[in-house]
């Protein structure tokens, strides 16, 4: 399994700190700034993980999720949702729009660290 | 004729500005008013006045038992607004400090590179500045999820021990660090109460943390009774500063502060009004019984969980 990770946010202070963090952890990280900009990057190379943000303009993390796993070829890449808000990640916008889990920011290192071993080991 | 257009002005320049107003008692009584003057100058027939005089009843009544539609409009209108500005504010506020708590994270575990003793220092206070603000944007938002009723609460039978012993857990060291002696009496026999776990584990912790906060030294322990009534009520009892009864009233109130004698120890002034609010969707009540100097006892009552029958 590829320990590579698409990092998916509109903010590049985010993007920063989490790619600094990732990749001191020993992951690849790949970074998208958008929805659209996330979809070219799945059809171009291998993840083990998306990391996505929920509110991006244009296209919403929860709206690219749902493209991304209804295309078959790309359905088993686990997604994770990085939201702000707890009513974005309720289990039934899980079933909705087909994300693996859901990262509340602010979120510990060690939640963090959960969800990449549940999916990346 | 004369007094007839006179009072049209008046209605067309008064009413209108009442109903905005949200005074429709105001508003009707005005146009009693009117239909009278108008029935006694000979511009209005009795019995028309009858009638009208009956339909400004029946809207005054309706109006003052359930206010009128349009205020109601009006209210749910200012409802969503606020919600929605709380919501964007709240996230407009949470994604720079994820972005802060992350750089100083990044900073504190020397993933950028080494840290002197003097920056680790500033750093700590940076987090410890961060995760405040934090705090007190999610109890912003947890207040407002209760006010607008969007909070769903999972509501189970629970063990209240398991729940009050759990939180203690997490207090322990806290509570040594100022040599205090921190106690859960809960009784085993403790039917369970009905009640969403999250929802009441965070009352629990906030009334420990206050009870630490305001307490120096001695005790804070817990107990717990079944009611008459089918409730259970928690006590958490503590022998710290107590709280004067003038200022009670003020303490389960959002934003409202009673004044304690060192500033540091002020949160975001949602802590107790947030508890109520989860306590009072629960069916229960939370109160304080204290004196100043005597300690303070907050209790909290959650419905006994009802028995399956197999």
């Amino acid at each position: 399994m590829t320990r590579k990770i698409l990092l998916v946010d509109d903010e590049e202070d985010l993007l920063m700190v989490m790619e600094a963090r990732l990749r001191k952890m020993g992951y690849d990280v790949t970074v998208a700034q958008s929805g659209k900009e996330a979809i070219q990057k799945i059809a171009s190379e291998p993840f083990g993980l998306v990391l996505m943000d929920c509110r991006m303009p244009g296209m919403s993390g929860q709206e690219t999720c749902k493209i991304i796993k209804e295309s078959p070829q790309y359905a088993k890449i686990p997604i994770v949702l990085v939201t702000a808000s707890v009513v974005e990640a309720t289990p039934e916008k899980q079933v909705l729009f087909h994300f693996d889990d859901h990262l509340i920011k602010p979120f510990e290192i060690s939640q963090l660290k959960t969800v990449l071993q549940k999916f990346l080991e | 004729m004369h007094g007839y257009n006179f009072g049209i002005v008046i209605a067309t320049m008064l009413i209108p500005k009442f109903i905005r107003k949200s005074y429709p008692a105001l508003s009707c009584a005005f146009v009693v008013i009117l239909i009278s003057a108008l029935t006694l100058t000979g511009t209005l027939k009795l019995e028309l006045a009858f009638v009208l005089m009956t339909v400004t009843t029946v809207v005054l009544l309706i109006s003052v038992m359930s206010g009128t539609s349009a205020d109601i409009a009006l209210r749910k209108m200012l409802e969503e607004d606020r919600a929605a500005f709380t919501s964007t504010v709240s996230h407009e506020l949470l994604t720079p400090v994820t972005a802060l708590k992350g750089a100083i994270e990044l900073m504190q575990d020397k993933v950028l590179g080494p840290v002197t003793a003097e920056q680790e220092k500033y750093l700590n206070m940076a987090s410890r500045s961060v995760s405040r603000l934090n705090h007190m944007i999610s109890d912003v938002l947890d207040y407002q999820h209760l006010e607008s009723g969007t909070m769903v609460l999972h509501l189970k039978p629970q063990d209240l021990q398991s729940v009050v012993l759990n939180v203690v857990k997490d207090f322990r060291v806290v509570a040594t660090d100022k040599s205090l002696e921190l106690r859960c009496d809960v009784p085993d026999s403790l039917p369970d109460v009905t009640c969403d776990l999250e929802a009441i584990t965070q009352v629990v912790t906030r009334l420990v943390d206050n009870a630490i906060k305001f307490t120096d030294s001695g005790h804070i322990s817990f107990s717990a009774i079944v009611k008459k009534n089918g409730f259970v009520e928690v006590d958490v009892k503590d022998s710290g500063i107590g709280i004067p009864i003038a200022e009670q009233g003020k303490l389960f109130q959002a934003f409202k502060r009673v004044s304690t004698p060192d500033r540091k120890k002020v949160g975001s002034g949602l802590g107790l009004a947030i508890s109520r609010k989860i306590i009072e969707r629960h069916g229960g009540v939370i109160g304080v019984r204290s004196q100043a100097g005597e300690g303070s006892t907050f209790f909290f009552t959650l419905p006994v969980a009802k028995e399956l029958s197999a």
